[in-house]
């Protein structure tokens, strides 16, 4: 029978709480109610009598208005564990219970094991190396199960990171083959060992962007620790896209960075969660970005799995014709956003059957607002991407196309007009080099809309005529 | 044919699917200012945070593609 009241184990869950935040006082204070019910020796245990502990308890728990989480056995103690649970790093701190005269006498009197319990309450801190490894000085109550637990989630950078039995373990083992620690003693840890080594790839985070290398034989491609395959994969699926996207990208100082992952561009992007993405992900789990503050593109050989894993990504082409998609929108003066594009847009969705309004929600988003163009972003990416051979999801490039017929063609005639612009361009250019109106319609072309880039042109050539 | 409102109000962070061995998968998207991003996730049955997933997006059967909303922060 669940319950309301309060019993003793509750004192332990409530202590337990301060963990996500125990640092200074609070930990401190905290710390000495465990040791005070816990932690002291049975001989000591008399000093403990002046305060009750259910009246601690309750005052703890009317303090951070806790629910009880226990079922309790109608004798005072708990009918589901005979354990505290262990200390939960993910749950935030708690307020502290006003201190009184008669607990100030017991916090003096508590001392050592006071400091050892608020050490075993405070976060686990890791070290960041250079290299991008860690050091882990271990400390009273620590096993390597715990250790894994608090390193993958330093490493998500999320402490309500709930990583998975197998994953704790292939880290345990990791971090026992890295401090050479026999397999049949794992759980032995002592705090009088040397620091622990804790492997980068395990908690890799804490480093700096890895240097971005011009990729030879190409103008917009640059590699950030991704391996050779892997940026010939890149440069192979570059190569694919027409040459006036690959022009127009090149003249708008877009880079496309094969990065090994996520973090080898940013590593602290890499421990954020996306907006509105399920507990314990990270932007570390991305395959794939587009920044267009920054004019980049970028594709990741390896994302990190739910448990914090490496892990390949299979997706390259698609995810890369998807960010050109973004990429050539933007640069195209948010072709997206055009009435031409939302016309054709408009008549595609409007064509979609029941089912494909549910299957296709995301490039509907914001329909209804005329001030929210995420829905027709996605789908002109995702329509691009599938034109040039594979959208973000290769099995659904035929039925993208197949569903977005007016758009594909929208895309198609934007990209003859941006060949014509070069084109045009090209042609003045060869019979004028040195005139600087020209330079400023070349510029024009790269970066601003067609409109304005053929008004460009015009006024180069009505020079021409008037000379 | 007209949007379906429900559909059309509703905001979405991508595409989720399950597998025939009954694996999810979110096709995600991610918005932030100046940036979005791409990311497949992919959750099997003995995962910890399957059944979560499966109660956000919702009943699911092998095959069936739906749309994600977002998750709370």
């Amino acid at each position: 029978m669940m319950t309301d009241t309060v019993h003793p184990v509750d004192t332990r869950i409530a202590a337990s709480k301060t963990i996500g935040d125990a640092s200074g006082d609070d930990a401190r204070a905290t710390a000495r109610d465990v040791a005070s019910q816990e932690s002291v020796a049975p001989e000591n245990r008399n000093l403990l009598k002046p305060i009750s502990t259910v009246a601690k308890t309750r005052e703890l728990v009317k303090t951070n208005r806790l629910p009880s989480m226990h079922v309790e056995d109608g004798a005072g103690g708990c009918a589901c564990c005979h354990l505290p649970p262990a200390p939960d790093e993910s749950t935030p701190a708690l307020k502290k219970a006003e201190p009184n005269d008669k607990n100030r006498q017991l916090e003096n009197k508590g001392g050592k094991v006071v400091d050892q319990a608020a050490a075993q309450l405070a976060p686990r801190a890791f070290e960041y190396n250079a290299d991008g490894s860690a050091t882990y000085q271990v400390r009273s109550g620590d096993t390597l199960t715990r250790i894994s637990r608090a390193a993958l989630r330093a490493a998500k950078g999320d402490v309500a990171f709930k990583p998975t039995e197998q994953a704790i373990a292939s880290v345990a083992r990791r971090i026992a083959d890295a401090n050479n620690i026999e397999q049949t003693d794992m759980h032995l840890i002592r705090p009088e060992m040397p620091p622990l080594k804790i492997p980068k790839d395990v908690v890799g985070v804490e480093k700096l962007p890895t240097d971005r290398v011009p990729v030879p034989g190409s103008e917009i491609i640059e590699s950030a620790g991704a391996s050779k395959e892997f940026v010939g994969k890149v440069k192979q699926a570059v190569e694919k896209l027409p040459p006036e996207v690959r022009r127009l990208l090149e003249e708008s100082g877009v880079k496309i960075i094969a990065a090994g992952e996520i973090a080898d561009y940013d590593p602290n992007l890499a421990r954020s969660r996306p907006r509105g993405w399920p507990p314990g992900s990270s932007w570390a789990n991305a395959d794939g970005l587009q920044a267009s503050d920054k004019r980049i593109v970028l594709v990741a050989e390896n994302t990190r799995d739910g448990s914090g894993t490496l892990k390949p990504s299979r997706r390259t082409q698609g995810v890369i014709n998807h960010e050109v998609g973004h990429s050539v929108d933007v640069v195209l003066g948010h072709f997206s956003h055009s009435d031409a594009f939302k016309a054709a847009y408009d008549k595609d969705i409007l064509a979609l059957s029941a089912a494909d309004q549910i299957k296709y929600g995301y490039f509907l988003q914001g329909k209804g607002d005329n001030l929210n163009y995420a829905g027709r972003e996605e789908a002109h990416a995702d329509v691009f991407a599938a034109m040039k051979g594979a959208s973000s999801n290769s099995a659904e490039t035929e039925a993208t196309l197949k569903n977005f017929p007016n758009s594909r063609q929208a895309i198609d005639t934007r990209l003859a007009e941006l060949r014509q612009e070069q084109n045009r361009t090209d042609m003045l250019r060869a019979l004028k080099p040195a005139q600087p109106g020209l330079v400023s319609a070349d510029v024009g072309l790269g970066i601003m809309g067609a409109g304005l880039a053929r008004a460009a042109v015009l006024a180069s050539a009505g020079q021409e005529k008037s000379k | 044919m007209t949007l379906n409102d429900d559909i059309n109000k509703q905001a979405s962070i991508g595409v989720c699917w399950m597998e025939p061995d009954g694996t999810i998968k979110l096709q995600l998207s991610a918005s932030e200012p100046g940036m979005r991003g791409e990311a497949l996730l992919v959750y099997a049955p003995t995962q910890n945070e399957y059944m979560e997933i499966l109660r956000h997006v919702g009943p699911l059967t092998p095959g069936e593609k739906k749309s994600v909303a977002p998750f709370p922060m």
